[in-house]
């Protein structure tokens, strides 16, 4: 088996489709860093002096408030205010003109964080699918299975070139992103407690980076087809909420695709379930948690997965 | 006498844009275990189809196979390491060399690399070996499945069309092998649509038509001794199909 698999991680590799999504998710995982930590980066001293300088302007522009304040604060900002309030609420401050937050790696996360673990995910769906689809369409399969008979070996093996293949390109993306970002978090002085949140993000994402190609593989093994495949998961992904709106079943927000991505990556999201009948639109918002979320990828893929080994152990292959 | 491969009632129904087609219907057949054999018929009469269902691309819809003393596809895995086989088109990864091709199915099927690169000498491929299998020749190709086939050195040797998009001197060449092979006490059933070839070549021949085996035998009482030109071999292979109705209705 082991054999078999190194022969699989050979082709998975050498794979054109694959050495694309690679060198796409490790430049998106650098220009996604890049970008996070300029957009994060320290004043200088240029910037201070000018927001020093038009604080000063605006707090010019706003004495006269100031002054009717500190007559009568209740009035202006309402009852129980003191003279300090009038300084606080009107009196510009530089921090005011330096609106650039620091960088904050559990807000990163939420982010750039977050968009670029999607990304990734979608273009190793991509290259699971294409991989399998490349042995239908060039129809090699056969000859494969003229030099190991066994099919749920080659299934298996194939499915695991998949899923170690997948995990590394993702390993990649995520150490080009997340480390420059920890090392120039701290370079900056910056607190980076939220570390062992970001290391839980980056696990399940990883995890999911193992598992989604495999049941995009799996498609395309069942469909003979990558574009099959490939357009059934991001069809089912994007249209979910279509599709799901006609059942009778109340509550079926929780099956939506991407929710459950985004709360197995988070940890866990809010969503609007647009299928409840009840008072307000805010009892619509509900939380999905990632435990819940994980259970419901995980039973997807695995049903992808079975019909897939079972079809191929017995259908006539080209 | 020892069998190399036995059918019984082999059938096999395809889907077909329009129902269903009867592409192999209750073929009966034994191949002798060593000497070249034949499976000779026209175009569409079954012949790869049979093929399929012996390495098992395809499943029978009923009926039985032994090949080389072991029912397949029940028991598949444990005789292929014994057998080597090309069927229809040659198809690899276009943009791997033909000798990376070669290495992944040799480590696919636990084949050494001393054995790839034997292969890849005895069919002539030295040269070409080192391209990517996409730029290759139609004969390139052919010969590259050729030396895939003959990876694992097997007993059985099952080949579709062996000689199909050769030129004259790689058709000899290969013709030579399978000689070679089959004197050697090795077994090896090709099919083909040419009763010259089977002339040259062959031990003994399956006639098919319709996917039933229309006679059986050796070549001399199946083909009879006229020795045809290869440029007849169509309007020869009408005849005797044509005959061997008339002989059955």
């Amino acid at each position: 088996m082991r054999r078999l698999v190194g022969v699989e991680l050979a082709r998975f590799r050498s794979s054109r489709v694959v050495l694309a999504v690679l060198v796409v998710a490790v430049v998106a995982a650098g220009l996604f860093a890049f970008r996070t930590a300029y957009d994060s980066r320290p004043f200088s001293r240029a910037e201070v002096a000018t927001a020093r300088a038009q604080a000063s302007m605006a707090a010019e522009a706003k004495r006269g408030d100031v002054k009717e304040c500190l007559a009568d604060p209740a009035t202006m900002l309402g009852p129980g205010a003191t003279a300090s309030d009038c300084r606080a609420d009107l009196v510009p401050q530089t921090t005011d003109f330096l609106t650039r937050a620091p960088l904050r790696l559990r807000v990163v996360m939420q982010n750039n964080g977050l968009h670029l673990a999607v990304l990734v995910l979608v273009l190793l769906v991509v290259a699971g699918a294409a991989f399998a689809g490349s042995d239908w369409a060039s129809r090699s399969l056969r000859n494969q299975l003229l030099a190991e008979s066994r099919r749920t070996r080659v299934w298996l093996a194939k499915a695991a070139a998949v899923s170690l293949g997948s995990l590394v390109i993702a390993a990649l993306a995520l150490a080009v992103f997340w480390v420059p970002l920890r090392i120039i978090a701290a370079e900056r002085g910056l607190s980076v407690t939220a570390g062992s949140l970001v290391v839980w993000h980056i696990v399940r994402t990883l995890v999911l980076a193992a598992v989604a190609p495999v049941g995009a593989y799996a498609l395309a093994m069942l469909f003979r087809s990558t574009v099959g495949a490939v357009g059934l998961v991001f069809g089912v992904s994007l249209a979910a909420e279509v599709l799901l709106g006609p059942l009778p079943v109340r509550g079926t927000g929780w099956l939506t695709p991407s929710h459950n991505v985004f709360a197995w990556l988070l940890g866990s999201t809010h969503y609007f379930d647009a299928s409840l009948r009840c008072g307000g639109p805010d009892c619509k918002i509900r939380v999905l948690d990632m435990w819940p979320a994980g259970a419901v990828l995980a039973v997807v893929t695995a049903v992808v997965m079975a019909l897939s080994w079972a079809d191929f152990r017995r259908r006539d292959v080209p | 006498m020892a069998v190399a491969i036995r059918t019984v009632g082999l059938r096999k129904v395809l889907r077909a844009q329009r129902g269903r087609r009867v592409a192999v219907d209750g073929l009966d057949m034994e191949v002798p275990a060593g000497g070249v054999h034949a499976l000779l018929g026209a175009p569409g009469a079954g012949r790869s189809e049979v093929l399929r269902l012996l390495v098992g691309l395809s499943r029978p819809t009923a009926g039985t196979i032994e090949l080389l003393g072991v029912p397949v596809p029940s028991r598949l895995p444990e005789v292929m390491p014994r057998v080597g086989a090309m069927v229809e088109e040659p198809v690899f990864t276009g943009s791997f060399s033909g000798r990376r091709n070669l290495l992944l199915l040799a480590r696919a099927a636990g084949v050494g690399r001393d054995r790839v690169d034997a292969v890849i000498e005895r069919l002539g491929l030295s040269e070409a070996a080192r391209h990517h299998f996409a730029g290759y020749s139609v004969g390139e190709r052919q010969r590259l499945a050729l030396a895939a086939a003959l990876l694992k050195d097997p007993e059985l040797l099952l080949l579709d069309e062996p000689t199909a998009d050769l030129d004259p001197a790689g058709a000899r060449e290969v013709v030579t092998m399978l000689r070679e092979r089959g004197d050697a006490g090795r077994t090896v059933l090709l099919t083909t649509d040419d009763p010259a070839l089977v002339r040259q070549v062959c031990d003994s021949v399956h006639l098919v038509d319709e996917g039933r085996t229309v006679a059986a035998g050796s070549v001399t009482d199946v083909l009879g001794e006229v020795r045809m030109e290869m440029t007849a071999v169509p309007s020869e292979l009408e005849s005797l199909l044509g005959s061997r109705h008339e002989g059955t209705s």
